[in-house]
């Protein structure tokens, strides 16, 4: 049978293929018609490439919708509620710019962003087919009224009308426009640097005919986590970076990233909302054992001895995990907050409670106030503050906490929302009123400078969002991230400011960990790297060696003066080789007056111990000889700090402050000036500086300050009085001009910066008694700031002159920050963390 | 036939004459003391002029009965800080600590004395070769007994 099947399976075969042949056109003509359907199919519902990356943390939030929507009631409620007409924004634009009425995007996002401005910005992203994308170039390139610039190799066009500019430019067939120039360079820079500050992975394909609603959650998820009441996840704590919901006129669904969500339960990561309205927040996380503080644990022995009450036999009857609800409350100043811990042994728990509160029931039908003690407290790994009164309810095998007693039919809804069910119910701010008004006040000021109030609901198929922008102007800083930009390696010690002697742009020049030396400009792009083999032992200073204005990078290294011309090669004669008894320390290029030459003043030590080496001055000019004129010095001690070269009275004096306290003024032939020195027999390791009268002012180590004039005259010995053994004390020249100055103690914690005439300027608690670096700066009035560094924790802050933080929150950095005050009010600060160099910027 | 009178050294016997014309006399000061061998100050007392002079005395050479040798001394002083470019060279010379405020001191009271005391004897008046007196040859011998002598 089977023979005989295979022939006829065979002879079918055979026939099938003859016949083929006989009609091969047709067959051809079938598949081919086939292969084109399938490839129409797949053209036509091709996933629609992502066309917008979010702007870091200026992102408040982005709508993103196809613009064929037929359905746009969502739109117009968000339109509405805005106050804000986006979408017919291309209309506008079509006919103003373009002169086209008929041309569409597929595609819009419109997204607002809070930097560059006290008010929201709007950035908006059209993107278009092949072939409208190539009627808008043309229609773009037919327009003489525009103006062009060119950015990062882009064409910038901006078009003006009486009311305002809009700015926009066009690559990959999306159109980028904005009001806000800043705002847009800002997108492009994203665009070309590929800078991630959210996740690309976040901003999900959005499917034809829906609508994509994107939220920036870090600031929101700071906010919960300082929110005391909101239970974070004791082993990994909720990091929410970046929300992405797509809805479309049946529901709404949320998407996080597996990286920026970091829960324990992955099913967070997809959830449906549930449609309650009253509830705005719950999570189920694990319950972990409670950190017991020694009054806890004292009132745990007490409540033992007096009542049989113990905890751990109640801990036994709870389940592992417990669910937390945030209700809308009728009460304005504070919400419900209830906590659900499922039993697995109901009698346990009822029989422990029931030792401290006889009156409460299992299975009771309504809440009942107890007073002590404080159960969630003493429960849960985490300490929630918000319970001044708890009531609570064993129910179906069900604890229930909550510091309201909660209406019945508000449980019941608790009830049907399975304890099981992991949602969270997104809100943005505190325009709804309960009890951390104050403190969502204060963090939403922290966030957003004009939002007062921001909500988001939802309710039935809609997104309503609710934002109120008339709050007053934030008392913090604001400062966002303009460029962060990864590097290879970490900076070593700090970044230096430079100059582009040709554009006169800044640019930033730094030395990582493996001795390269990186220039970057101003805009983050990287121009080189040059090993250079050398850590510098001081700063890097730019200097005009060939005399033509145009600028070089010098810097001392152990046994080395090195100097590398704009494009990072080395001069001519560099490395200049330095003598061999000697450690460089400090290096001082310097020109006499009416000179040419361009000379290098290196100060270093001789080496022996610490209690008989002294210090040595050597002078070389650039083709690395001793100097004319100029004897290498020998100094009783070492330098303590970097000498400096004024002019006084028509004559060049170099400045230089020993370890001992000792100051020193040479000609420039390397002679002790008269008057000079002057002993002062102090330890001495930071900066002098040179005031606008031409006095010098250093400061001991142990807080006594020395002004002297340029005769060697002691004008000043005044000891700053310190009650705190182990007081440090700083002497902080203003970095802008070095003229002025203020003074600082740090007594464990407390930083005291007293004026230059130690009046009390002002009293700052720091967060920690790290010994803190500082440095003083002044931009004029209304911006001076003190920064303080602090190197174990790796944070810096910024006080203002009232001595209250300038920025909401520390900010993480691995170097010394670099503040820069650019034109006008704008303030940028320079710092660096996780291998990245990071500019942040008020964008004033 | 061997000549005993003693040579004849223009130089002492300029200082001796200096001694006799200015009737000199020397006394030991503590005004400046610096912790260093052989350092003692020395107050010149002329007819009407006092000065006051730290210097070295690294032979023990000092005597109140020597005052041609004590003129000696004290113009070696000014031309060790004549001949020392700055402080710092000086305290190398004399082999001080240039941190010591005392030294400060002495090289700041020299600045103002030193002066003083070349406008008073003027430039006729010279100390012995520094590298005689060190080998305690030639005039330093006579020098050490000029006062003796008489």
């Amino acid at each position: 049978m089977d023979k005989l099947s295979k022939r006829l399976d065979s002879d079918i075969l055979r026939k099938i293929i003859l016949k083929a042949k006989q009609h091969q056109y047709y067959v051809f003509g079938c598949a081919a018609l086939l292969l084109g359907l399938f490839g129409y199919f797949m053209w036509f519902y091709q996933p629609l490439k992502p066309i917008w990356k979010p702007i870091g943390p200026n992102l408040l939030f982005a709508l993103r919708y196809d613009t064929g929507l037929k359905d746009s009631a969502i739109i117009d409620q968000i339109e509405q509620l805005l106050g804000e007409d986006f979408s017919s924004k291309w209309e506008d634009f079509g006919k103003a710019v373009l002169k086209k009425e008929d041309v569409k995007p597929q595609e819009s996002v419109v997204s607002w962003h809070t930097a560059y401005s006290e008010s929201p910005q709007v950035l908006y992203n059209w993107r278009f087919n092949e072939k409208t994308s190539r009627d808008v170039l043309l229609a773009i390139q037919n327009q003489s009224s525009l103006k062009i610039r060119q950015y990062r190799e882009e064409k910038i066009y901006q078009y003006s009308n009486a009311i305002s500019d809009l700015h926009f430019y066009l690559i990959n067939r999306v159109l980028t426009a904005s009001t806000s120039p800043l705002l847009l360079e800002a997108s492009l820079r994203v665009l070309t640097n590929d800078v991630e500050n959210v996740q690309p992975k976040v901003v999900k394909q959005l499917k034809k005919d829906g609508i994509g609603l994107i939220i920036n959650l870090n600031a929101i998820a700071e906010a919960f986590d300082a929110l005391v009441g909101f239970p974070k996840h004791a082993n990994s704590p909720v990091r929410l970076s970046a929300l992405n919901l797509v809805a479309n006129s049946k529901k709404i669904q949320a998407f996080y990233s597996e990286n920026t969500f970091a829960v324990n339960d992955k099913s967070i990561r997809q959830t449906a909302f549930t449609k309650k309205s009253d509830l705005l927040y719950n999570t189920t996380q694990p319950l972990e054992k409670a950190q017991v503080s020694k009054e806890t644990k004292q009132r745990l022995s007490l409540l033992k001895e007096r009542f049989g009450f113990d905890v751990d036999n109640l801990r036994q009857g709870l389940s592992n995990t417990f669910t937390h609800f945030i209700l809308r409350s009728e009460y304005v100043l504070q919400p419900y907050q209830v906590l659900a811990f499922p039993l697995k042994d109901s009698s346990m728990v009822s029989s422990e409670l029931a030792r401290l509160h006889p009156n409460v029931l299992p299975n009771a039908k309504v809440f009942t106030l107890i007073k002590q003690p404080a159960l969630p407290n003493l429960i849960l790994p985490m300490k929630l503050d918000a319970f001044p009164n708890i009531y609570y309810l064993i129910q179906d095998s069900v604890l229930w906490l909550s510091n309201f007693s909660l209406p019945q039919q508000k449980l019941k809804a608790l009830k049907a929302a399975s304890l099981s069910t992991k949602g969270i119910k997104v809100y943005i701010n505190h325009a709804l009123k309960f009890s951390f008004t104050d403190k969502l006040g204060t963090l939403g000021e922290r966030f957003f400078d004009k939002i007062d109030g921001a909500a988001l609901y939802f309710q039935r198929d809609s997104v309503f969002i609710d934002i109120d922008l008339q709050g007053d102007k934030s008392v913090f800083g604001r400062l966002d991230t303009l460029l962060a930009i990864p590097t290879k390696r970490q900076i070593k010690k700090q970044v230096f400011p430079v100059k582009n002697h040709y554009t006169n742009a800044l640019e930033f020049l730094w030395q990582d960990e493996k001795t390269r030396l990186h220039l970057m400009s101003d805009s983050g792009e990287f121009l080189w790297e040059k090993a250079v083999w050398y850590f510098a032992k001081d700063r890097i200073h730019q200097v005009d060696i060939y005399n033509n204005e145009k600028l070089q990078y010098a810097f001392v290294s152990d046994g080395r003066i090195h100097a590398y011309d704009r494009l990072g090669r080395t001069l001519n004669g560099f490395p200049i080789g330095l003598s061999t008894y000697f450690e460089a320390q400090f290096l001082r290029p310097l020109r006499w007056k009416n000179e040419k030459e361009q000379r290098f003043l290196v100060a270093g030590s001789l080496p022996g111990n610490a209690k008989n080496s002294g210090g040595k001055l050597y002078l070389y000019n650039r083709y690395g000889g001793l100097s004319r004129g100029w004897a290498p010095r020998n100094v009783e001690a070492p330098l303590a700090c970097a000498p400096k070269l004024i002019s006084h009275e028509g004559k060049d004096v170099i400045l230089a402050l020993l370890k001992n306290g000792s100051f020193y003024a040479f000609d420039k032939n390397g002679r002790v000036m008269p008057g000079f020195p002057l002993i002062t027999n102090l330890i001495c390791s930071s900066a002098f500086l040179v005031d606008r009268a031409r006095n010098i002012h250093f400061m001991s180590e142990g807080g006594t300050i020395i002004e002297l004039d340029l005769q060697g005259r002691l004008l000043k010995r005044e000891q700053v009085r310190s009650r705190i053994t182990g007081t440090i004390f700083h002497l902080l020249p203003e970095q802008q001009s070095g003229a002025d100055f203020l003074v600082a103690m740090q007594q464990g914690r407390r930083l005291v910066v007293k004026d230059r005439n130690l009046k009390a300027y002002f009293t700052h608690t720091l967060t920690s008694d790290n010994p803190q670096q500082l440095a003083y700066y002044d931009f004029g009035e209304d911006k001076k700031f003190l920064l303080v560094f602090d190197e174990r924790d790796n944070t810096c802050r910024l006080l203002n002159e009232k001595g209250k933080d300038w920025l909401a929150k520390p900010l993480a950095t691995q170097i010394m920050p670099l503040l820069i005050a650019r034109n006008g009010s704008r303030i940028d600060l320079v710092l660096s963390k996780d291998n990245s160099i990071t500019v942040l910027s008020n964008g004033e | 036939m061997e000549n005993n009178t003693p040579k004849k050294y223009s130089k002492v016997e300029v200082l001796k004459a200096t001694v006799d014309k200015h009737q000199l006399t020397f006394k030991l000061n503590d005004a400046i003391n610096i912790n260093a061998e052989g350092f003692i100050t020395v107050k010149m007392q002329a007819a009407d002029h006092q000065f006051i002079i730290p210097l070295m005395d690294e032979f023990g050479d000092f005597d109140v009965q020597k005052p041609t040798l004590a003129l000696h001394l004290v113009l070696l002083a000014c031309e060790d800080f004549e001949e020392a470019e700055d402080y710092l060279i000086w305290c190398k010379a004399l082999g001080f600590n240039a941190s010591n405020e005392t030294c400060r001191a002495a090289w700041f009271h020299l600045r103002d004395e030193v002066p003083n005391v070349r406008a008073f004897f003027g430039d006729q008046v010279q100390a012995v070769d520094v590298f005689n007196y060190q080998m305690g040859a030639g005039a330093t011998q006579l020098l050490r007994q000029i006062d003796a002598t008489q």
